[in-house]
């Protein structure tokens, strides 16, 4: 039998951090996944780092972390902590904590985040954008950034400042999916995908062509059409050709309600229009994970603006 | 086993290798490594399939229509499409439970495709370890064999299958798989007509709108160590042909006399044919299976399972009974076999009016040609068709292995594409490599395609031009339909050469937008024209000419003198067209239209000339025929005179179209990079206010009027219209390389030469994977012919003027001059050019640059300096015999 999927929220109390919460619950319901919480101290106060505390009513057995594999790491270990005063410390319900695991860790928090969802080989991390300071400085939090960065497994990134009905995917009927046409970017159809066959959402595949900008220099990337010799042709070997090239998606991928859609222009500003013009619930993007100055501006703004959760996946290396 | 596929040649500039297995790029590898002999095209999809996959036999002239979409109620509901015909190459492995597969299962050691132009094969090497930990090698070769005697029908597949470590009970499938659709537009599928296992598995099936008929029967043999093919003798060993390439010999490693049983099966379904083989296999022997593929449809004959069944097993020595037959064969009311077929001799049909395909035509001879003839035999028929072909069209380049590949792979496919005996059919503009544009047939062919022909290949020209003698009827159909005189030919042309062009496309992002080349694009009846004229110029055909270029021209002549009018001043006008440039879709006098139409009618009034003094009464009938009387004469030398084309004389600029010099002039680098053509970023109505072009429009025109402009005009109007094009289409970079290199822009011309042989080899916009481009082949050949050689016609010579690119040191081409054979080769240094002319006709005489006229004898060699860049001039000229 499959182990179920596990869906890491990492909380630090605030409630810009709490914002996650349901979409995460909404995922684990989707894919029948398991929601572990987890809060970072960057103070000792607490039991092993990545130990389990007790939830209510009975938590599922969680994954041993071992004390030496802790030490070299040169993670303090932290004292344990009784499941309800988590709860409370984080300002949750005990209903908001029920069916899930609880755990706590103690380090620099991304660190600390990347690694558990290591260890626990976690499907997804769903956060906020902004955690406690992030929220009163109005911006992207390092936190977040640093984890969208690091992170192996795809992060979902909920803004706080979205309606209630958004950034809890209560509806999820579009997925839209930006690419580039690089091949690396065809890990984020299939994870879209995956979501996308159990709800039976529709797939929206957007190619911005652009301008002053080369196209990716992966190997394999199909950009354009460059050549229109008769658009009467053309346009359909293109747009067939552009959706094969996402390939390593679920087997029976083609019976997905997939559109092929083009724009041109700025991509931020396309996806942007694009994701508000037709609603979309989520955009699924994959990239290279760096947010470094100059680079993946198209990802930041799409964090600070765009009108729905953004699930980032890793780019799939060639 | 390795070394059947690292012997194929010595020389890697004939071979395409593609190492691997990459989903992203496998369906335009699958184009690159199409096999084909003109007759039919395979692309190079895995044998044993693949979800990356997109397989594909295509059928020379074989459409159906097929639904448009969007159906708008001015546009035809149906349009004609290239069908695709049941895989022939589908050949599954599976040891024990454990299919081999490169997509999900167990890991490939080694994986490595290669194309061989040279012989016209394709190898696949493959070693895969299997989940279970098993190792196997897999080798296969496929091809459509080149045969004597014009047998363009049969395909040659063989696989070495070798069990590396632990051997396993073995199950090989090999099947003629008719569950194939249209990738692009799926249509219903094709309508099972029959299937059968004896006398030999055949698979006859139907085209749902056409009803053209389609057959496939093949014969296999499996032989190895311990098993021997029940159903016949097997060789202990294989002729090894003598100069061949070695892995065609095969392992003849094999013995094949030992006998242990083997479990044989042949499965019938309405859709395909499979044929099984289960044995237990042992480590490190080798089996060998080999399947032959006869086809043959109802455009050649009235029974094609007949046919087919009769020639496969002709070709492997069998003969089957009349009841066989029958039971193969009598599957329509179409009329049988004729009796000389049956016996497998006796006398061929007299020749038919015309070669090829018209619908259920006779039995062609070579059904009894070749019977009794081993695979060995076939494939060593094979390579001397290829030799030959090569010997009249390689390209030999000293200095630049890159080009020297392109060129060779431009040739491999251009020869695939066509077929000499088949006057019914063109080629598409992605041959029979891919179903993007649904193999319609454009001016592509004329323009950019069919010089390679007339040089290397006339007899495939002759029958390309004949498919437009042919299609005539349409043509004037249209024109008629337009409310013009004369033949307008289809810009999308098909089986019959009425419009197949679609009216609406609706594009990914969602607009319905019209088209109007269909409409609009009318030079490409002028595009005809001038081709019909450049072959009999080249070959001195009289024959063609009277029996069809002739009318072509005279045709094509009165739509010209009907579409222009005349104005108060009496000035014509060609009024809303589209030119080369289909970025300005509504344009008045277009520079291009205008010129090609104008020598278009010129050469009307020679062809009226030469039928007058040579072939009166031949004129006499056409003239009453088609209704060109004085008075129609009269007016084409009106229209010749007083046809409006702008060229200023202060600076030479031949204006594209009216009004274009008042357009925006946008300058193209301000939006480098970019990832689209201009007409994307910027939206159809945007780009059609500015210079911006699509493609070499006035620049090809500068080429095709050759030496009737001065070279500081051709030089001016290139150096004004280039930053202004977009290229944004396959045709354009080659023409800019041509007229560049004629220009001496050396460096300019090599990268545009390099753009042009890049566009499929490394699919460097993305569009490969649907076929190969063969305008770009096409136009490839001629810049070197025409711009690299400066190669100009002449009444009785030739003409070069050499700019060898950067860093060539020679380039060897050949040539045919009516029915002579003249071999070119320029180098660097000392710069010369040396002739040698071959052939029985009489003498011809050659210049380089504005050097004096050589005439040159049969056998004789002539050796001229020319200097390296700039206008070429004759330094001295030196005569001698071989």
């Amino acid at each position: 039998m499959d182990q179920r999927r596990l869906i890491l929220v990492p909380l630090d109390g605030s409630p810009a951090s709490r914002t996650a919460l349901p979409a995460a619950r909404r995922v684990a319901e989707i894919v029948d996944g398991e929601i572990c919480i987890l809060h970072v101290r960057e103070q000792p106060s607490g039991p092993a780092l990545g130990a389990p505390i007790p939830s209510l009513p009975s938590p599922p057995t969680p994954l041993p972390v071992g004390q030496d594999q802790e030490r070299r790491r040169g993670v303090r270990v932290a004292h344990a902590a009784s499941a309800a005063t988590l709860t409370s410390q984080l300002g949750l319900t005990a209903a908001e904590t029920a069916s899930a695991t609880l755990v706590e860790a103690v380090g620099a928090p991304a660190t600390a985040i990347v690694r558990t969802a290591q260890e626990r080989h976690a499907w997804l991390i769903v956060m906020s954008t902004q955690g406690e300071r992030a929220w009163r400085a109005r911006q992207l939090g390092s936190t977040t950034a640093a984890v969208i960065q690091q992170a192996e497994c795809g992060v979902l990134a909920i803004r706080p400042d979205m309606p209630e009905s958004r950034r809890s995917l209560a509806s999820l009927a579009r997925v839209l999916v930006p690419l580039d046409g690089s091949p690396g970017a065809a890990a984020a159809v299939a994870l879209a995908a995956d979501l996308v066959k159990r709800t039976g959402a529709r797939l929206d595949l957007l190619h911005v062509a652009t301008l002053h900008k080369p196209p990716p220099a992966e190997r394999g990337t199909m950009v354009g059409p460059r050549y229109l010799d008769q658009p009467g042709h053309e346009w359909s070997a293109w747009a067939q050709e552009f959706l094969r090239r996402f390939e390593p998606l679920p087997q029976g991928w083609c019976a997905l309600p997939v559109e092929l859609h083009t724009a041109h222009g700025d991509p931020s500003e396309e996806i942007l229009r694009f994701a508000r013009e037709q609603g979309s619930d989520l955009i699924a993007t994959a990239w290279r994970q760096t947010l470094a100055l100059g680079r993946a501006e198209v990802v930041k703004r799409l964090l600070a603006e765009a009108p729905c959760p953004i699930l980032f996946v890793q780019a799939a290396h060639p | 086993m390795k070394l059947l596929v690292s012997d194929l040649t010595d020389d890697q500039d004939w071979l395409l290798r593609v190492a691997g297995f990459d989903r992203t790029r496998e369906r335009g590898v699958e184009t690159l490594l199409t096999v084909g002999h003109g007759y039919a095209g395979t692309r190079g999809s895995l044998e044993e399939g693949s979800r990356a996959s997109l397989p594909g036999t295509f059928l020379a002239g074989v459409f159906d229509p097929i639904h448009q979409v969007p159906d708008p109620p001015d546009s035809p509901a149906e349009a004609p499409a290239l069908v695709v015909a049941p895989n022939w190459l589908a050949l599954a492995l599976q040891i024990d439970d454990e299919w081999l597969s490169l997509d999900e299962q167990g890991l490939a050691l080694e994986h490595e495709r290669v194309l061989d132009m040279r012989h016209g094969v394709v190898v696949r090497h493959w070693r895969h370890r299997q989940q279970s930990g098993r190792t196997i090698e897999l080798t296969t070769l496929r091809c459509a064999l080149f045969l004597t005697g014009a047998d363009r029908h049969v395909f040659l597949q063989r696989a070495w299958i070798a069990p590396e470590m632990g051997g396993g009970r073995l199950r090989l499938t090999a099947a003629l798989d008719g569950r194939v659709t249209n990738a692009l537009r799926p249509g219903p599928p094709l309508v099972p007509v029959r299937s059968a296992a004896t006398p030999t598995p055949v698979l006859l099936l139907r085209t749902p709108r056409s009803h053209i008929l389609l057959a496939m029967a093949q014969s296999c043999s499996l032989r190895g160590p311990g098993l021997v093919d029940s159903r016949r003798e097997v060789p202990t060993h294989r002729g090894a042909p003598t100069g061949g390439c070695p892995y065609i010999r095969g392992p003849g490693l094999v013995d094949c006399r030992r006998e242990v049983p083997g479990q044989h099966r042949t499965q019938t379904e309405p859709l395909r044919v499979v044929e099984s083989w289960e044995w237990q296999a042992r480590s490190g022997e080798t089996y060998v299976f080999e399947r032959l593929v006869s086809s043959f449809t109802s455009r050649q004959v009235a029974d094609p399972a007949a046919a087919s069944t009769h020639h496969v097993l002709g070709l492997v020595g069998l003969t089957a009974t009349s009841s066989d037959v029958e039971q193969a064969g009598d599957l329509t009311p179409q009329p049988a076999v004729p009796e000389w077929a049956r016996r497998g001799k006796g006398e061929p049909p007299p020749p038919s009016p015309t070669r090829g395909g018209g619908q259920g035509g006779e039995v062609r001879p070579w059904l009894t040609g070749v019977r009794g003839a081993t695979a060995s035999r076939l494939l060593d028929e094979h390579q001397e068709r290829w030799a030959e072909r090569w010997r009249a069209a390689d390209v030999q380049i000293v200095g630049d292995s890159v080009a020297q590949r392109a060129l060779r792979f431009a040739a491999y496919h251009l020869m695939i594409a066509a077929d000499p005996e088949d006057e019914h059919v063109s080629i598409g503009a992605r041959t029979l490599s891919g179903e993007a544009y649904r193999g319609h047939v454009f001016w592509d062919v004329e323009t950019y395609m069919l010089p390679f022909f007339i040089f290397t290949w006339p007899a495939a020209a002759r029958a390309l031009l004949m498919y437009r003698y042919h299609t005539l009827d349409g043509a004037r159909a249209k024109a008629n339909r337009m409310g013009y005189r004369g033949a307008l030919y289809a810009w999308e042309s098909a089986a019959t050469g009425h419009e197949a062009t679609a009216r609406w496309v609706r594009t990914p992002q969602g607009e319905v937008i019209p088209i109007f080349t269909g409409l609009r694009a009318h030079h490409v009846s002028a595009d005809v024209a001038y081709a019909v004229w450049q072959y009999w110029r080249a070959t001195a055909d009289d024959d063609f000419f009277l029996r069809a270029g002739a009318e072509i021209v005279l045709s094509t002549a009165c739509f010209w003198a009907s579409r222009a009018e005349r104005d108060a001043q009496g000035r014509y006008h060609i009024r809303g067209v589209i030119g080369p440039d289909e970025y300005h879709e509504r344009v008045d006098d277009s520079a291009y239209t205008n010129a090609m139409a104008r020598l278009n009618l010129e050469y009307g009034r020679e062809t009226v000339a030469w039928l007058r003094q040579h072939h009166p009464r031949h004129w006499q009938e056409m003239s009453d025929r088609l209704d060109v009387n004085d008075r129609e004469l009269a007016l084409w030398s009106d229209v010749v005179q007083r046809l409006a084309i702008s060229d200023d004389p202060r600076t030479g600029l031949i204006e594209q179209f009216a009004g274009y010099f008042a357009l925006e002039d946008l300058d193209l680098r301000a939006y480098e990079p970019r990832t689209a053509a201009m007409q994307v970023l910027l939206g159809r109505e945007r780009i059609a206010r500015t210079q911006v072009i699509k493609q070499a429009d006035v620049v090809l025109l500068c080429h095709l009027l050759g030496d009737r402009l001065d070279r500081e005009v051709i030089a001016r109007n290139f150096d004004y219209y280039e930053p202004r094009c977009d290229h944004a289409s396959s045709l354009s970079p080659s023409t800019h390389a041509l007229l560049a290199a004629r220009l001496g822009r050396l460096e300019l011309a090599r990268r545009y030469f390099h753009q042009a042989a890049t566009i499929d080899l490394e699919d460097s916009m993305g569009n490969a994977a649907l076929g190969i481009h063969a305008a770009a082949c096409g136009g490839l050949w001629q810049v070197v012919a025409f711009g690299i050689a400066g190669m100009q016609l002449a009444e009785d010579g030739l003409a070069f003027d050499p700019h060898l690119l950067p860093g060539w040191r020679s380039v060897d081409f050949p040539v045919q001059w009516r029915g002579r054979r003249l071999d070119v080769a320029i180098q660097a240094e000392p710069a010369q050019v040396c002739f040698r002319l071959s052939g029985e006709a009489g003498p011809l005489w050659v210049r380089v640059g504005s050097g004096p006229k050589v005439p040159l004898r049969p056998g004789e060699m002539a050796r001229i300096d020319y200097r390296g860049s700039g206008p070429a001039e004759a330094a001295a000229a030196e005569l001698g015999g071989e």
